[in-house]
């Protein structure tokens, strides 16, 4: 037994307690609570028990349970201190002492505890239980042990039941004897875990969202911090699946339409402000590296490539806008850093090499699978899809269950959505984002926030810029593949090559025979297909190749062609659902053979016969005739064509007057007809 | 010599409707438009430029002014010899071929290109001296169509007739993808052709004015004759006795132009120029229909202007090449 001295000594180590708050306490349980409190106080003062029981009414034997319970050490390794003095606060589970009594199946009482009294009966099964709900590794389990992705509880109960075979419990002992043989223990005991394992339980059985949450809410701050304008840019796609039929501009002017189920949206934001600086719309189920090249690009240049089409006749008003274009001082700005995921288009060496070298900024690709590095896109891309694409009739909603629209498709291929239409969408959308005010920013809105830190300090804002003499080639960025010179001589077809499905060539090379098979350097700018660059291997340049047809008329990126080109599926389709007029032809003279009158003329019937067997040795000899078909000529398949129609100089219109030089009088022009 | 028609003749006017202008769509007006571009080509033609460009919308009248432009050259520059020719040929068709074609030139069995197009210069040159001038003008309808190589050609032919001291003046008629044309071809570093070809480009630009349609107008009530030197004027043949008292379609030009922009606009959900051609077709609507409500005291009301409108097809037309997907 510890001396008096000695308790005394391990109460004031572990002091101050952390205080408690009794004003929810009933007036009883405050009485109670500050009598118990007045005791450990007196008891540490030295004041005899007795006086401590008369002033208190706490007796010796209480005291010393009270200051046994206050010193003991709680599960989150601090001692209980006042804690331990609320009226009816557990310091301890439930621990069952009795022996579980003989009771009649199917009665309900007299189980209190039990599971745990079984467990701490066998300790390595509750080690078991925990292991397989938090999918952690036994002792005696080799590394890489694979788990059940999330153990249903029924199946915990089953292994825990069977474990309890395994190490002699009889049908007489619980939870054999009861009707739900522990299930409902099992359950509750699970649930327990999980809640008192939280993180693990987040980490095994949580999506990567929630697992990219555990870390933020620590309460440590984030080791780089972004807070000036244009320190750093995120950079991210988002995935937005709705049922689009897109049309693009065909070369003919006309639009060529393709279902997507998923859009990318591709954005820039500033970290600091907030701001969205530049995005991008990519139709197709992933985005390249050429796609976030393009849309860094693009941000850079002095003026925006904004919507050239206004469908929706929306104009951006008031102070909506884009920092390069609202701020001279931002044109050709570049951030210090990107922030990028660790998307393989980012990874790609485009990206994580050209172009940061050529830009001169540092990557910051933060942890794989953590978001939250980037919140401000990741913000920014809920409200877009909020906004824009799940107000859509043919919107999928945000999950299969939520927010999908009813006959999706059939809706998307009534209302076919032009591919100018979403440009204008986002485009007016991140506009009048930059110019809401954002809580984070103190109710400013991004431009505001922007203006008001280059203004600051008189201005002497220093904007890292790219010199003027990168930023031709920066706008102008070429892809460099290695194309095949085709040539049939037998055919009589002259030199090309061949790129997306579109032959290219020029004067040159078509004289140029024997360039066959000679692979060519070619530079391609993705965003303008019509036209592309070629170099001998020994870097000789060949000129420029155009694409032959209607391909060379308008302007197109790669992008588009490869999405006309995807087209083909559906014309193989076509062409396989449609009835073979060959088939039918050879049936009719089938027919015509078998029928009895067909004897009456013999000679008809000679020149049915033999016609039959012609037919039939044709199509015998080319049976890949539909696949043929179906491959596509090239004069033959369908193209399209983004209509990207330069703005030209036009000089006047014909309604304008004119200020001839001719001194002649412009003759009168009904004279003239009447002569005619 | 005279025909003497009397339009009040019933009789005579049924039997002849079915030859006249208007019923079948051969109107040959000189709108503001048609001037507008002349004065240009004129202009062009007389000061020896290499070319010019008018560019707008289809059905805005861009052939019929082609037509009119040579008809006009023709008039009145008798010692220049033009060609109109339309650039939408098919794939294996060629420029050369194409102005055999117009020429009335034959082409031999076999022959080749080269041998064609040598022939076709000399048949030109040949056309050129015999009206004692030293300038070709070659009117190119459709010429958004035409490819770089078939441009090449015509380069040649020029820099051909230039050694022989012949001018060759191109004008062309092209819808607005010819924009595209042109970006590609600086793209691809063909400058040359650019600045020959397509350099001096006009806006073509058709019915834009109240004051447009009532110059047009006033033509159907006075200069456009038929039967020919008949003296008959276009609204005095339809609608003869309310000519007679005074009835003159050219009034009403305020409030066809106010209908007709408002059925445009209303189609096209912005605006959008008045198709020429449909616009046409509603005044034929118009006449057609006015002839058999002739009387004294005869008056064109809102409702028989919109319905006119309405069957011209004009709101189809402008719905359908302002929809996405249309051609421009």
């Amino acid at each position: 037994m510890r001396s008096r001295r000695e308790i005394q000594i391990s109460i004031l180590e572990t002091r101050p307690w952390a205080p408690v708050h009794t004003s929810n306490m009933t007036a009883e349980q405050r009485d109670l609570f500050n009598r118990r409190m007045a005791a450990i106080d007196l008891y540490l003062n030295g004041d005899p028990v007795e006086i401590i029981a008369d002033l208190t009414r706490i007796r010796p034997s209480e005291l010393t349970r009270l200051i046994a319970r206050c010193g003991g050490t709680a599960s989150d390794g601090t001692v209980w201190g006042f804690r331990a003095l609320i009226p009816g606060f557990r310091i301890k589970a439930y621990e069952r002492t009795s022996v579980l009594k003989k009771t009649i199946p199917g009665t309900r009482s007299g189980y209190a505890g039990v599971l745990n009294q079984t467990l701490s009966k066998y300790p390595d099964l509750y080690d078991k239980l925990v292991n397989k709900i938090l999918k952690t590794r036994a002792k005696d389990q080799p590394p890489g042990t694979v788990f059940e992705y999330k153990i249903a509880p029924k199946k915990l109960g089953k292994i825990f039941r069977d474990s309890l075979r395994e190490l002699g419990a009889t049908d007489a002992e619980w939870p054999f004897n009861t009707r739900y043989q522990g299930q409902r223990s099992i359950s509750a005991f699970m649930k327990e875990i999980i809640h008192l394992n939280a993180d693990q339980q987040v980490r095994v059985y949580g999506d990567s969202a929630a697992r990219a949450h555990l870390s933020v809410g620590t309460g440590s701050e984030a080791s780089l911090r972004f807070d000036e304008v244009y320190d750093a840019w995120e950079v991210d796609s988002h995935k937005i699946d709705a049922q689009f039929v897109v049309g693009v501009r065909n070369a003919d002017s006309l639009l060529s339409y393709f279902t997507v189920k998923r859009i990318n949206l591709l954005a820039l934001v500033d970290r600091g402000s907030k701001a969205a600086i530049w995005f991008l719309i990519v139709y197709g189920p992933e985005v390249t590296a050429s796609d976030v090249v393009r849309l860094i690009t693009r941000s850079l240049g002095a003026t925006l490539p904004a919507p050239t089409s206004n469908k929706l006749n929306m104009f951006i008003q008031g102070e909506a806008g884009y920092p390069s274009e609202r701020f001279g001082e931002l044109t050709h700005a570049l951030p210090a850093v990107l922030m990028a995921d660790n998307a393989l288009c980012n990874l790609s060496a485009k990206v994580s090499t050209v172009l940061r070298r050529e830009s001169g900024f540092a990557l910051n690709y933060g942890p794989p699978g953590h978001f939250e590095s980037r919140p401000n896109i990741e913000r920014t891309f809920e409200g877009v899809t909020q906004a824009i694409f799940q107000r859509f009739p043919s919107t999928t909603g945000s999950s299969p269950t939520k927010g999908r629209a009813r006959d999706a498709e059939k809706v998307a291929k009534t209302y076919k959505i032009e591919s100018d239409i979403v440009e204008e969408l986002a485009y007016h959308h991140f506009a009048q984002y930059n110019a809401t005010p954002n809580e984070g920013l103190g109710f400013l809105t991004p431009l505001e926030f922007i203006q008001q830190k280059l203004r600051m300090d008189n201005g002497n804002f220093l904007v890292r810029r790219l010199l003027a003499d990168k930023m031709e080639d920066k706008m102008t960025y070429k892809v460099k593949i290695a194309c095949k010179v085709i040539y049939y001589q037998k055919k009589g077809m002259r030199p090309y090559i061949t790129i997306d499905r579109v032959r290219y060539s020029n004067a040159l090379l078509r004289e140029s025979s024997w360039l066959a098979k000679e692979t060519l350097t070619v530079l391609l700018d993705e965003e303008d297909m019509r036209v592309v660059e070629a170099y001998l291997p020994n870097g000789e340049s060949l000129g420029h190749l155009m694409a032959a047809g209607k391909w060379a008329k308008t302007k197109h990126s790669r992008k588009t062609r490869q999405q006309i080109n995807s087209l083909l599926a559906d014309k193989i389709a076509t062409i396989q659902e449609m009835q073979d007029p060959v088939e039918y032809y050879l049936n009719y003279l089938n027919k015509q053979l078998l029928a009895p009158e067909a004897g009456a003329d013999k000679r008809d019937s000679k020149k049915t016969s033999s016609e039959f067997n012609r037919l039939k040795h044709e199509i015998k000899d080319d049976l890949h005739l539909s696949l043929a078909v179906g491959a596509g000529a090239l004069d033959g398949e369908k193209i399209a064509t983004e209509d990207i129609s330069e703005p030209q100089p036009v000089a006047s219109s014909t309604s304008d007057p004119i200020k001839s030089l001719m001194k002649k009088e412009m003759p009168d022009f009904r004279k003239l007809l009447s002569k005619g | 010599m005279m025909i003497f028609f009397d339009p009040a003749n019933i009789d005579q006017r049924n039997s002849m409707i079915d030859g006249h202008p208007v019923v079948e769509a051969k109107v040959k007006a000189i709108t503001n438009t048609i001037q507008g571009v002349y004065a240009r080509v004129r202009e062009s033609v007389w000061l020896g430029h290499p070319s010019i460009c008018f560019d707008g919308p289809p059905r805005m009248g861009k052939t019929a002014s082609a037509s009119m432009v040579r008809f006009l050259l023709e008039q009145e520059f008798p010692k220049k010899y033009a060609i109109h020719i339309s650039c939408d040929m098919s794939e294996d068709d060629t420029i050369v071929n194409t102005l055999v074609n117009a020429t009335g030139l034959l082409p031999k069995y076999r022959e080749s290109q080269s041998k064609l197009r040598n022939r076709l210069i000399k048949h030109l040159e040949c056309e050129i001296l015999a009206r004692g001038g030293a300038h070709f003008v070659l009117i190119l309808d459709e010429l958004q169509s035409l490819t770089l190589a078939q441009f090449k050609v015509l380069q040649m032919i020029q820099n051909h007739f230039k050694l022989s001291e012949i001018t060759l003046t191109s004008v062309g008629f092209a819808q607005p993808d010819i924009a595209n044309r042109i970006s590609a071809f600086r793209l691809a570093g063909e400058d040359a052709i650019v600045a020959r070809f397509l350099s001096q480009r006009v806006r073509f630009q058709g019915c834009d004015s109240a004051t447009w349609l009532n110059e047009l107008l006033q033509d159907y009530d006075t200069t456009l004759i038929y039967p020919p030197e008949s003296g008959c004027s276009y609204t005095n043949f339809f609608v003869p006795l309310a000519f007679a008292s005074g009835f003159r379609l050219s009034n009403y030009a305020s409030s066809i132009y106010a209908a007709v922009r408002q059925a445009v606009t209303d189609a096209a959900a912005a605006r959008v120029p008045i198709p020429t051609e449909h616009l046409f077709r509603a005044l034929q609507n118009l006449l057609i229909r006015a002839s058999a409500n002739d009387s004294t005291n005869f008056k064109i009301r809102v409702e028989d202007i919109k319905e006119a409108i309405d069957r011209s097809m004009m709101a189809e037309f402008v719905q359908s090449s302002s929809r996405p997907g249309a051609s421009k």
